[in-house]
């Protein structure tokens, strides 16, 4: 079993305190939902996990297996596991799907361990049959003219090709129709099992139906404000981020 | 104009011409280009100075020691040179029949003077091409007949990993009408020949409806600077397509420019370049827009790397009369180092009413968020750098014929960047 562990993480970005003392802790064998209004500090916490530059951690640590990583690159944490399904995945012309594919999973392995070409494009069919991924898309350049759904399906795609310990799945549901949302989640239910944990950021409680969650964390104002099972997603859902607040005796963190 | 005085060093040019045993009709040739060289400047590139061409325009020595011709049963025209000391032309039985001619220059101007003598550059317009002019000492005369359709490239190396002290190539391409053929020039030096000039023109004419598809890589490794030239005429309706990937380690200035005289002619330049350390390019392209709707495209990616410098010139000239022409072009460079500098300079000159002309041009970085993305995939900077710089230049490259070409060009792009990201590293 491999852990995830984010203790007291407080974050600025451009200047402003986002994170404020984040606590959350995700075992291999468990997929967690944070929940929470926007701007609450949902994409700071993935993005910080990440590595991403502009993200500066100023007080608490994130630990793999009890190590820090807060001074690992950010490939070095992708080789050691995590993987950021992202928001906005970047388009670049000029580089192939698949050969950024096939690049991505050899990172990952000693350089003698290369995967085989023709074991390589067995497993890329696989999964882009899984996904319903139309053929061609391997060949077209990196997510270049990809539609919105397109881009959510092809970040699954990479995420069910390199198999990390640790997914984190920003508002991997945005622009989604009900088909593709279900689809994207038949692809991470694929994943599920001992090996495997995961963080699914969302807005909305329609994608942890497909998906259902381990353990729900409602995130306000930097800080996770609530943490309990899968039907406190059904329970957000009925009163809403405004009337949680209330009850917790808390301001709705929508300007922060 | 008649010059009264002439330096001792004129004097001595004139005489070492006049003793080559060559048609007389080419030494008055070289004698002329020569004399005319003194009245002509330097050729006018935006942003290269003109003592860099100084350096280029050595006097050459005369001797190419040996050279055979093979007349083969293979469909593939293949010339290959090494140094100044031998000429290999294997040349299809079959297309000797036909009419193809393949033959060093110096033997056709004597054999083929109808051919040599008509096309030969005559009015140079800088004094570099003047005294390229003057003193080529190897080259080749390809003649393609009419209708000919070659399935196989036409390959032309030229190998310089010896001492020589000057080549000076010239490579006259002629083919009638209605030809197609492609053609895939390759050089290259060896590191450490400190006193190798190495210089070539490729001088294309292109008959009435023919389509040539030319590929050039150069990968020189001497330290002096080259000049390069890749010059086509172009009949009716004929279309020339250039790529040149431009892979050197030295200092280089290259032109290639498509003369568009017949109507409803077309060029497509397109150019791949790489500059690191310290190394200057600069490269010209240019289409000159003569005849009625005739179409140019140039296309230019280059990448720079620690204190390389690169530097674009495209110009677009259209002269009045060149009614319906279409005249556009793109330069994108990639810098991947602070102290890297690159200049994309477009250059429109149109002189006609109903054309259409149209230029872009940008110098860019990697973009961190294309960084970041590729890294969290667990790429390592600079396999993420490779990656983007291949994906940079490769919807050119690809269209190179010979795999085994590509194959080699992207070993030496990776061991490059490869080296550069760990040399700016430590």
């Amino acid at each position: 079993m491999t852990t995830l562990e984010i203790k007291n993480l407080h974050v600025q970005a451009e200047g402003q305190h986002i994170l404020k003392g984040v606590n959350l802790t995700v075992s291999t064998g468990e997929i967690h939902a944070i929940m929470g209004p926007n701007g609450t500090g949902k994409s700071t916490l993935s993005e910080t996990i990440m590595g991403r530059s502009g993200y500066q951690v100023t007080e608490g640590d994130i630990l793999l297996d009890g190590k820090s990583i807060l001074n690992w690159t950010v490939d070095e944490r992708a080789r050691h596991g995590l993987f950021l399904a992202m928001q906005y995945p970047q388009e670049i012309p000029g580089i192939t799907n698949m050969e950024f594919i096939r690049a991505a999973v050899n990172a990952g392995r000693p350089k003698e361990k290369a995967i085989k070409v023709r074991d390589f494009l067995q497993q890329l069919d696989e999964k882009m049959a899984l996904l319903k991924i139309p053929e061609e898309m391997a060949e077209r350049y990196l997510n270049e003219g990809f539609s919105g759904g397109e881009k959510k399906r092809n970040e699954i795609l990479q995420l069910l090709m390199l198999k990390p310990r640790f997914a984190i799945l920003d508002e991997i549901d945005s622009g989604l129709d009900i088909d593709a949302l279900t689809i994207v989640a038949k692809g991470v239910n694929s994943l599920r099992g001992a090996e495997f944990g995961s963080l699914i950021i969302t807005h909305y409680q329609r994608l942890l139906k497909y998906i259902v969650p381990d353990v729900v964390h409602i995130m306000m104002g930097g800080r996770i404000v609530k943490t309990g099972g899968p039907d406190l997603a059904a329970e957000l859902e009925k009163t809403g981020y405004e009337g949680l607040a209330k009850t917790l005796g808390l301001e709705t963190a929508d300007h922060d | 104009m008649i010059k009264t005085r002439r330096s001792d060093f004129f004097k001595r040019q004139l005489n070492v011409l006049a003793d080559l045993h060559e048609a007389e009709w080419l030494t008055e040739h070289r004698k002329k280009a020569l004399s005319v060289s003194r009245d002509l400047d330097w050729p006018d590139y935006p942003r290269v100075l003109k003592t860099t061409f100084q350096a280029i325009s050595a006097p050459s020595s005369w001797s190419l020691q040996e050279e055979k011709t093979f007349l083969t049963e293979k469909s593939q025209i293949r010339i290959e040179q090494s140094n100044l000391s031998s000429l290999k032309i294997y040349l299809p039985r079959e297309l000797q029949k036909l009419g193809v001619v393949v033959m060093n220059l110096f033997e056709a101007a004597e054999k083929r003077p109808d051919l040599v003598q008509q096309y030969l550059q005559k009015d140079p317009n800088n004094r570099l091409l003047a005294m390229h002019q003057a003193y080529w000492n190897c080259g080749l005369l390809i003649y393609l007949p009419n209708d000919l359709h070659l399935e196989k490239p036409i390959e032309i190396s030229l190998t310089v990993d010896n001492y020589a002290s000057a080549i000076e190539q010239h490579i006259l391409f002629i083919t009638g009408s209605g030809v197609t053929a492609t053609v895939v020039q390759t050089t290259k030096s060896s590191p450490g020949l400190e006193k190798v000039q190495l210089n070539s023109v490729f001088d294309l004419i292109a008959g009435p409806g023919s389509r040539l598809d030319c590929f050039a890589v150069d990968q020189l490794n001497h330290s002096k600077i080259s000049y390069f030239n890749r010059f086509s005429r172009l009949g009716v309706d004929a279309e020339v397509n250039w790529l040149l990937a431009e892979m050197n380690l030295n200092n280089l200035v290259g032109e290639c420019s498509a003369i568009l005289n017949g109507n409803g002619s077309k060029a497509n330049l397109r150019v791949v370049s790489l500059a690191d350390r310290k190394q200057k390019q600069a490269l010209m392209t240019k289409l000159i827009h003569i005849g009625q709707h005739t179409t140019g495209n140039i296309n230019q990616r280059g990448v720079i790397l620690q204190d390389g410098r690169l530097i674009y010139n495209a110009v677009g000239k259209i002269v009045k009369g060149a009614h319906g022409a279409n005249s556009e072009q793109s330069s994108r460079i990639l810098l991947l180092s602070p102290t890297a500098t690159g200049d994309a300079n477009p250059i429109l000159l149109i002189d006609e009413n109903d054309v259409e002309a149209g230029h872009a041009a940008s110098i860019g970085r990697v973009s961190p968020e294309q960084l970041y993305y590729l890294m969290s995939r667990g790429l390592t900077v600079d396999r993420a750098r490779q990656l983007l710089v291949k994906g940079f230049f490769d919807d050119l490259l690809d269209r190179l014929p010979i795999e085994n070409l590509r194959a080699e060009l992207d070993q030496a792009l990776e061991r490059r960047l490869l080296t550069n990201v760990q040399k700016s590293v430590s």
